[in-house]
């Protein structure tokens, strides 16, 4: 299990370290021209009523956010961050399994707890990427930047994430290494401290 | 500057000028060769040369025929490793990195407005006084290693298709080193030409055999310390292989605390080398005591602060079973000397290369499935990365990493090499070595006995 507290969001990021290696690094991949799903539970600790991001995909914003009991989940379709807003889904202190589903050029799709939610037409679109994306758990926001942060406190029990239909990275945080979550697929696409 | 207009500038002089052949020197004293840079080969310094000039241990007539030539527009041929790279590439080659650093370009009016004949003081010196050295690391040879010289006199060379090691060519072409108990003219030489060249160093380093075994480097380290105010700014790097007698350990490091804690230098990093673990390591580098070899590196980073020490790491066909291993022992030191004050970040470095010659003793020679684990190394390297390299935290840089995955390229990439001859070679090294050394190598290496047992077999 990983704890997402305030102030100290972590981030799926593997090329930052070394841009050549792993050759493939999965958040390359989420540059709006592969299909992808991404699957993680959580258990939310943080029941007070302000702004707060579960993930944010950056730099071109899409991810999800809870506001006064409200979820609300944003995506970037290369115009611009667009939102939908639904009812309250997300329990306090209860698992809860998130589900994006992107399909190149057909649609992009939310499941809450295998329910699907939201699903957008994609169609002659892509999701909104730039050369370097990065999934920040915990943030809308690096806290060096010192805005839109919107920390929250949970627990990530497992993450997975689908290129292609090709597992590529599986965390379930029982290993780390250096502040890094090992990558179960041995792929080196981890996840580490900001 | 830009490359470019380093470029630019350069060839306004003419197409094959290079401000390295003035600035930088690499002398092998105990041969009494030199060479600028260290691209071309090494050639022989005429004692003659050095009785009337003892700047001549650089200043050789060879290589100012060479200036010569670059000033009046040509090309010397000696330099064929740029002339290969600007001729088949789009990049620049070290002609102009070489001229672009700190220590060359400021000289760049001096020179190139300079008669062919003059004498110049380099500013990047790399020196080996002898070749005397207590180890004998399985790729090395008799001109960097006295002991390497004594098995060979012995046994001869081994009997691989190289010939290796093989001294017969360095006696016909004069290039057997010095003993150390022999009086060196070379050396000689260097000690009356050291006063005038110390003012001029912006980086001095000396390499070996063994530095800590030859007095001239405790020489070298006593007048710098005597006279740090003619250069204060110098960049000191020493290699030593951290597997010197104690007594020798403590006074080096008792110098070196001298000079880099009262700013006698500009900055102060030591180069050792090992590229495996235990007695993996201790076999490839005959001669090391492995935890010896950790205990002196740990005691260098407690008691210079500012000093970093870099690992040159040949990887080797022996080095990838354990090299995981000492990335995690590396890693414990960043952790264990990280402080706020080095000169360069970090209080130890992994400088990871491949090993091309002897090519009995490349990566290239083993299966696939031992290739495999040089990339699970790189991984381990990756995990302990660091996206910033600054002084407030430890861990791989990117380069550090790279350099390690380069090793897998190098292993997998397609070449002309000759793979069944050189495992042949090998098997024929191994037994060899074992019987002049007493050593064990399957007994060391199990990992490689199915190996072994294939390819004896042929």
């Amino acid at each position: 299990m990983l704890e997402i507290r305030k102030g100290n969001p972590w981030i799926f990021w593997p090329s930052s370290i070394c841009d050549t290696f792993p050759l493939e690094p999965a958040n390359k991949k989420l540059n709006g021209e592969h299909s992808f799903l991404l699957d993680f539970d959580f258990t939310l600790l943080d029941s007070n009523e302000e702004k707060r991001t579960i993930f944010s995909l950056l730099p071109m914003y899409s991810g999800l956010d809870i506001d006064k009991g409200c979820i609300i989940f944003l995506y970037n379709d290369n115009i611009e961050t667009r939102t939908e807003v639904l009812p309250s889904l997300i329990s306090v202190n209860k698992k809860t399994n998130i589900k994006v589903k992107y399909i190149y050029n057909q649609t992009l799709e939310l499941y809450i707890d295998d329910k699907r939610q939201v699903k957008v037409n994609f169609e002659n679109k892509k999701l909104g990427y730039d050369k370097s994306p990065h999934i920040i758990f915990g943030a809308g926001n690096f806290p060096k930047n010192g805005f839109n942060l919107n920390y929250t406190d949970f627990d990530l029990h497992e993450f997975k994430l689908t290129i292609d239909d090709k597992l590529i990275s599986h965390h379930t945080f029982e290993n780390f290494i250096h502040d890094k979550s090992y990558d179960l697929t041995d792929n080196c696409n981890f996840i580490h401290k900001i | 500057m830009t490359s470019q207009e380093v470029k630019n500038k350069l060839d306004g002089v003419g197409c094959g000028f290079c401000l390295a052949k003035w600035t930088q020197v690499t002398m092998h004293l105990g041969m009494g060769m030199t060479h600028s840079c260290h691209h071309p080969a090494p050639h022989k310094i005429p004692e003659r040369e050095i009785r009337r000039n003892p700047s001549a241990l650089h200043n050789t007539r060879f290589k100012k025929i060479k200036r010569k030539e670059m000033l009046e527009g040509k090309r010397p041929d000696e330099c064929n490793y740029c002339w290969n790279v600007e001729d088949n590439s789009d990049s620049f080659s070290d002609r102009v990195f070489k001229s672009s650093e700190p220590w060359s370009i400021g000289s760049f009016d001096e020179i190139s407005t300079s008669y062919w004949k003059k004498d110049f003081n380099p500013r990047y010196v790399e020196v080996s006084f002898s070749n005397t050295c207590n180890f004998k690391c399985a790729y090395c040879g008799p001109q960097f290693s006295s002991k390497w010289v004594e098995e060979i006199e012995k046994h001869g060379a081994y009997n691989t298709s190289t010939q290796y090691n093989s001294i017969d060519d360095l006696r016909k072409k004069d290039e057997m080193p010095y003993k150390q108990t022999e009086e060196n003219p070379y050396v000689e030489a260097f000690w009356e030409w050291w006063p005038d060249l110390y003012k001029d160093l912006h980086t001095f380093r000396i390499t070996g055999g063994e530095p800590l075994l030859s007095k001239d480097t405790f020489k070298v380290l006593e007048y710098i310390q005597e006279n740090w105010e003619q250069n204060p700014n110098l960049s000191l790097a020493i290699n030593t292989n951290m597997n010197v007698p104690e007594k020798l350990m403590n006074r080096f490091i008792e110098l070196c605390q001298d000079l880099s804690n009262n700013n006698k230098v500009r900055e102060l990093i030591i180069f050792t080398s090992v590229e495996g673990t235990d007695k993996q390591a201790e076999y490839t580098r005959f001669g090391l005591n492995y935890e010896t070899f950790w205990s002196n590196v740990d005691t260098f980073l407690t008691e210079l602060p500012k000093m970093t020490i870099n690992i040159m790491a040949t990887f080797n066909a022996l080095s990838v079973f354990t090299y995981s291993d000492l990335i995690d022992r590396v890693f414990e030191m960043k952790k264990k000397h990280q402080n706020n004050e080095r000169y360069w970040v970090s209080a130890i470095q992994l400088d990871t290369s491949y090993l091309r010659w002897p090519s009995h003793l490349s990566v290239k020679i083993l299966d696939d499935e031992h290739k495999e684990l040089i990339l699970e190394s790189a991984k381990k390297a990756l995990y302990y990365g660091i996206k910033e390299f600054k002084h407030d935290n430890y861990g791989f840089s990117n380069v550090e990493i790279q350099k390690i995955k380069r090793i897998y390229d190098y292993a997998v990439g397609d070449s002309m090499f000759s793979t069944e001859k050189f495992r042949q070679d090998f098997i024929k090294f191994v037994d060899e070595y074992d019987e002049r050394r007493g050593t064990n190598f399957l007994e060391t290496f199990p990992q490689l006995e199915e190996f072994y047992v294939r390819n004896k077999k042929g």
